[in-house]
């Protein structure tokens, strides 16, 4: 009784994330969410240089930029259905991926 | 002469009142997403808090009672309880994100990340709360908060085109992208017309012994301190406009609306926009924990007042020192500040009728007024206000589902 | 003191005592009910357990058991005699001292042990 019990619950457990993580947004929003940072990347590029901004800030943009990265690298392929879509996903990654590294040159980091 | 310093004192703290971490966030994601299309709800959200200002600071000041003291008295405990747990869980809320937003200021400006800021915060505000009066908690958040004006000096250093900023503050509707439009008009709202204000505003009031006298005074008060306020608010929607909606940029992050200031302003710009953030949000959280220590109190009748020593009004002390401290472990565990603001203004939004709705009873009770009642025009202007909240109820959920982003 | 409105005027209304002071509200009012004469007013109530009563049995249970987490099993209510009525106006004045009040048991006991044990928290007025 009490394994059937602790078997059930870890089953239910994990139909409830399956069902609660639902499906990632749209390919459209997430490009637009690359796009997004790719211009906070460019934006704070030219800021930084004009000494607008520190440097212990651009590199809070920069993680925050790296860890939207990652996190749509994830949810990207399940969105993008066909070969158009994976390239232009593929696309936005590297654009996104450039920038970081663009103001990573120009913090010096 | 004493009452014009009165009033200069009035208009000042809602200049810095009004911004705060909510009203810096709807508006900046609201100008990158929607250029001044947004511009109106912002109006709408300005022109509402004023009569609800006016209207409860009328109460206070002919009652010699709070509103909180009043939604007691004539509509009894029962009914009572519904504005008590709706304020007390909303504004516990938005309590949360202004120590986030501090907090976030904070993690610009050192590196150190917010959820290290937010006890250390939480416990500044509770020592200002327990040693200051009420007098230096407002006069020191409103002379500080003056620095959020770096908001107008960024918008007009970016030229916008005032005959488009005029077409954004008429009303509007999209063709596309229509639930997320109307998700941030929501938020707008919530941000705007927070409960916490016009109770802390009643509150303040009987603090500061108004009498009829004083009716001139509120009116001014509220009418232009919140039309300064809120011109601030309209000035981060179009540096907004103006610096991130033509990059295509889109809020997501906190960190991002430093950029806003930035961009016009240089690096003065950036620095005045982190102390702008960390000030006003720490006067509202100071605000805040008050106002709902002050509807316990006044609902319970207990003893209260921010110029009595604690040992005087013991459970009103200890409902604020609880109340911050507990407010500031969401982000001192790291919940995402942006996405705890944003969703403690839709809820903002759906609360408003417990509170809107029975000042249509009490602004036309002759017992309390005497014969400063409303007057057509005030109660036409409240009725609208309440059919919006009430509309607003009815739309938050489904926009928060379908435009939360 | 001429006709009174009970729900109007006295029920939920502030109380202060002989200083003043806030004393809480009238949570309840218990009438006196004999054959033969016309009710009167007896009583004032002041305590959570008069106010969990008016909302319902639920709520009262609710309170109840919230109150059982903390260990708190003793209700803390004051019944007042009307006769103590003084004034009744904006507040309504009992001519009583707070100190005799068990309705502010928890006002006197977080005073002592907690408020006062932290600096800053004595005197008056600030």
């Amino acid at each position: 009784m009490h394994a059937f019990a602790t078997r059930a619950g870890a089953l239910l457990a994990l139909g409830l994330t399956a069902v609660g993580c639902g499906s990632p947004p749209p390919l459209d929003k997430q490009l637009e969410t690359l796009s997004s940072w790719t211009a906070t990347m460019q934006l704070a590029r030219e800021e930084h240089g004009a000494g607008a901004i520190t440097t212990t800030y651009a590199t809070q943009l920069r993680d925050g930029a790296l860890s939207t990265l990652e996190e749509t690298k994830q949810t990207i392929g399940q969105a993008a259905h066909s070969k158009v879509d994976s390239s232009y996903a593929a696309a936005a990654l590297d654009s996104l991926r450039t920038a970081i590294r663009q103001l990573d040159a120009e913090t010096g980091s | 002469m004493k009452k014009w310093s009165e009033v200069a004192l009035g208009v000042v703290t809602s200049i810095g009142g009004f911004l705060e971490v909510g009203s810096i966030a709807t508006s900046t994601q609201g100008g990158a997403e929607f250029g001044y299309r947004l511009a109106w709800v912002l109006l709408l959200g300005i022109l509402s808090l004023a009569f609800l200002m006016e209207m409860t600071g009328r109460l206070a000041a002919v009652s010699k009672r709070t509103y909180a003291d009043l939604l007691r008295e004539r509509f009894g405990y029962r009914f009572f309880l519904l504005p008590l747990v709706a304020v007390f869980v909303v504004s516990f809320l938005v309590l949360a994100s202004e120590i986030g937003g501090v907090s976030i200021a904070l993690q610009m400006a050192t590196g150190i990340s917010f959820s290290w800021w937010a006890i250390p915060v939480a416990l500044l505000g509770w020592a200002l709360l327990w040693r200051g009066t009420f007098g230096i908690v407002e006069k020191g958040t409103a002379l500080l908060g003056l620095v959020a004006i770096v908001f107008a000096v960024g918008a007009l250093k970016l030229h916008p085109a005032w005959p488009a900023v005029g077409r954004g503050l008429l009303p509007w509707a999209p063709s596309e992208n229509r639930a997320r439009y109307w998700y941030l008009a929501v938020s707008i709202l919530g941000a705007s017309i927070s409960p916490y204000l016009y109770l802390f505003y009643s509150a303040g009031a009987v603090e500061d012994e108004w009498t009829i006298e004083h009716l001139g005074v509120n009116r001014v008060t509220a009418g232009l301190g919140n039309l300064f306020g809120g011109v601030l608010a309209v000035a981060a929607l179009i540096a907004a406009a103006l610096v991130l909606a033509p990059r295509g940029i889109q809020v997501d992050r906190y960190e991002q609306i430093a950029m806003v200031l930035a961009s016009p302003l240089g690096r003065a710009g950036f620095v005045l926009f982190l102390a702008t953030l960390c000030i006003t949000c720490f006067g509202s959280t100071l605000e805040i924990v008050l106002a709902i220590a002050y509807m316990l109190a006044q609902g319970f009748g207990w003893a209260w007042s921010e110029n009595l020593k604690p040992g005087k009004d013991a459970r009103f002390a200890m409902s604020y020192t609880v109340v911050i401290l507990l407010a500031a472990v969401p982000i001192a565990i790291g919940m995402n500040p942006l996405a705890l603001t944003n969703v403690s203004m839709v809820a903002t939004a759906a609360s408003l009728p417990v509170t809107v709705i029975p000042l249509l009873v009490l602004m036309n009770d002759g017992d309390i007024l005497l014969n400063h009642t409303n007057g057509w025009p005030s109660n036409i202007a409240l009725v609208i206000i309440a059919l919006l909240s009430v509309v607003l109820l009815l739309a938050a959920l489904p926009l928060q589902l379908l435009g939360g982003g | 003191m001429g006709a009174v409105h009970l729900a109007h005027d006295v029920l939920d209304a502030q109380l202060v005592d002989r200083a003043q002071e806030k004393i809480g509200r009238v949570d309840a009012l218990l009438l006196e009910i004999e054959a033969g004469r016309p009710p009167r007013v007896a009583t004032i109530v002041i305590g959570g357990a008069a106010r969990a009563e008016r909302v319902g049995r639920w709520f009262v249970a609710i309170r109840r058991a919230w109150r059982a987490m903390f260990g708190q099993r003793e209700e803390h209510v004051s019944r007042i005699p009307f006769d103590k009525v003084r004034r009744i106006g904006d507040t309504i004045e009992l001519d009583v001292e707070e100190r005799s009040l068990d309705s502010e048991h928890l006002e006197r006991w977080l005073k002592e042990h907690v408020v006062c044990r932290i600096p800053g928290a004595g005197g008056e007025r600030k």
